[in-house]
């Protein structure tokens, strides 16, 4: 257990030193630096006036209010905006195995998926997250509880997203060409995210909760952010681990399957 | 030199190649019902590596050289055989012999483009568990070696092939590794940067009993640093022996191209064999000695002014097609 806890400590430490080091090397043009989280910040108001105007018009659709709309922007900016700044690298996952680019990776010490989550930092998740969590700070109804509720969703649904874009993207291995399907899916699962969870009913659902798991990453934590239920919680948590244990299982199964290239590579 | 450190016993890799005929019809077949084709690229190899040996790996392009070093360091599985690093299996126990080996792959980078070498060895360290104490104490070692004191602040991107690869061995060898797996180290490099990490490398070697376990096309790398070199092609060991032998039976003559002023029709050199001669130019063989190349460029440099000078070894496929035919010869003399 001791030995467990200094591992996990010591991966925490060496992201924190990684994401410190990449946003050293992304300071280093300023101009790009700040467009980057700039204009992932303007993208995001220009969502939100669009809510503001809608609901102008027309107050309450099906039971869906602004306040909702907004609770949803601030889930899927804060958890894209975690998984797009610590794990963006992941999105060129399904390239790196094509082209045989995992080598770097495979050499060195630390666990690969790890590595490779980190090997690429898109600054826009900090302007996404930082919107995220400013819309929940002001448009939405803010106490303790569901402050807390709020942070360990936005988690777990990060998580989540996380373990789908392994999972996919890990699919690589074995058909040898699947980039953009993976990257296909991933902005699919992103487009979920304007949806009332209201409109995850019947074939969606079955749909969001098994092949796209936008019902996770949206519809649950916005009711569990309304209305707390532990059920809720457990429910999303325990798909979060079984999806993590399948999309790392897939990947570890595949690395046995890699091929390395020969091709000239940097390191960005 | 007594433990092994590498042990390589029938190993073997091959690639799943997709098979399509051409047009329309072939992608319609392919798409249907697609072909594959085994492609071996390490076919049965054996060998050890004692500790503190530096063994040169060479052959030509596509032998197998990248793939038995992937497999050895754990980044490929190997189809069948038997594999030991230092006494681990580099599949199964990767993350635990990375730790114990150093790899430098003269095609792939690892520093970060855009931040000074400093920052990515500070990563290093944090990344190999290194005591700060002893990482500044081996960081210092390695940057006096390989002379890249000056370089430490300047971001990757504005550096030359030669001083980013000179970094890049410096970030390789920070853990201290106890193998040190080199494929083309000095590719592309000039000649004092080739110079300098012959130098680093030989030094660790026999400060530090270092296995070196290297690949190079540069015939200068083997010379200068290999005990011992093994020779493989299409996937298979063709010859395994001391470079010194090897040297003295496969890499016999060395050709010298001179451009001159003058016309080359009065260039005469009884010692070499005239293979080229063009009207300001010529390609000579000789036998290789250095006594031999002295003569010659003091006859050149003494009687013509000599614009342009180059010196080629026996390629990798002359040595193996050497191999080959004296083996024929010796199979038919059976």
């Amino acid at each position: 257990m001791g030995a467990s806890v200094k591992t996990l400590l010591t991966y925490l430490q060496l992201t924190v030193f990684i994401l410190r080091q990449g946003l050293i090397a992304a300071m280093q043009y300023r101009v790009s630096f700040v467009m980057q989280i700039g204009g992932m910040i303007v993208n995001d108001i220009f969502w939100l006036l669009l809510w503001i105007l809608y609901f102008q018009r027309f107050p309450e659709v099906n039971g869906w209010r602004f306040e909702d709309s907004a609770l949803l922007l601030a889930i899927s900016c804060t958890t894209f905006g975690i998984f797009m700044f610590m794990a963006w690298g992941l999105l060129d996952l399904a390239r790196k195995i094509a082209q045989g680019e995992l080598d770097y990776y495979l050499s060195m010490p630390r666990n690969t998926l790890w590595h490779v989550s980190l090997g690429r930092l898109a600054l826009a998740g900090l302007g996404d997250l930082l919107f995220g969590i400013m819309v929940f700070l002001c448009f939405c109804r803010v106490t303790w509880q569901n402050g807390m509720v709020f942070v360990v969703v936005s988690l777990l649904a990060a998580w989540i997203v996380y373990s789908f874009v392994v999972l996919t993207q890990s699919i690589c291995f074995f058909t040898g060409n699947f980039e953009r399907a993976a990257s296909h899916l991933f902005w699919t699962l992103v487009t979920f995210g304007l949806y009332p969870y209201s409109a995850f009913e019947g074939l969606l659902k079955i749909i969001t909760v098994t092949l796209l798991p936008a019902y996770f990453i949206y519809a649950v934590p916005v009711r569990l952010v309304k209305v707390f239920s532990l059920r809720g919680l457990v429910e999303i948590g325990v798909f979060a681990l079984a999806l993590f244990a399948l999309a790392v299982f897939t990947f570890n199964r595949g690395l046995r399957r890699y091929e390395s290239g020969n091709s000239l590579a940097l390191r960005r | 030199m007594n433990s092994e450190s590498i042990l390589v016993r029938n190993l073997r890799k091959t690639f799943k190649l997709k098979l399509r005929d051409p047009g329309v019809i072939g992608a319609m077949r392919s798409l249907i019902k697609p072909l594959h084709r085994e492609v071996p690229a390490v076919d049965g190899v054996s060998f050890t590596v004692k500790q503190g040996e530096i063994v040169a790996f060479v052959g030509p392009n596509g032998a197998g050289k990248s793939t038995t070093i992937k497999i050895l360091t754990g980044i490929l599985h190997p189809s069948s055989g038997e594999v030991s690093v230092l006494g681990l299996n580099p599949q199964s126990a990767r993350g635990t012999l990375a730790y114990k080996i150093g790899t430098v792959f003269g095609q792939k980078a690892q520093l970060w483009l855009h931040l000074p070498p400093q920052d990515s060895f500070d990563l290093f360290a944090r990344i190999y568990a290194v005591e700060q104490v002893q990482y500044r104490a081996r960081l210092a070692y390695l940057v006096d070696a390989l002379k890249v004191g000056e370089l430490l602040n300047i971001p990757v991107r504005k550096l030359s092939l030669g001083e980013r690869m000179r970094c890049e061995i410096v970030a390789s060898l920070l853990h201290s590794p106890r193998v040190i797996f080199l494929d083309e180290p000095t590719i592309g490099l000039d000649v004092i940067a080739k110079q300098q990490i012959r130098e680093v490398i030989r030094r660790l070697n026999r400060e530090e009993d270092v296995t070196i376990f290297l690949t190079s096309h540069d015939a200068g790398d083997i010379e200068a640093l290999a005990h011992r070199t093994i020779v493989i092609n299409h996937g298979t060991l063709v010859l395994d022996e001391s470079t010194e032998n090897f040297k003295k039976r496969y890499v016999q003559t060395k050709t010298v191209e001179l451009v001159l002023d003058q016309p080359a029709k009065d260039f005469c050199f009884p010692e070499g064999e005239v293979l080229e001669r063009g009207d300001f130019h010529l390609k000579i063989e000789f036998k290789n000695s250095a006594q031999t190349l002295e003569r010659l460029f003091r006859y050149a440099l003494e009687h013509f002014t000599v614009r342009d000078i180059n010196i080629y070894e026996p390629s990798m496929e002359e040595i193996i097609a050497t191999i080959y035919r004296e083996r024929r010869n010796r199979a038919g003399h059976l």
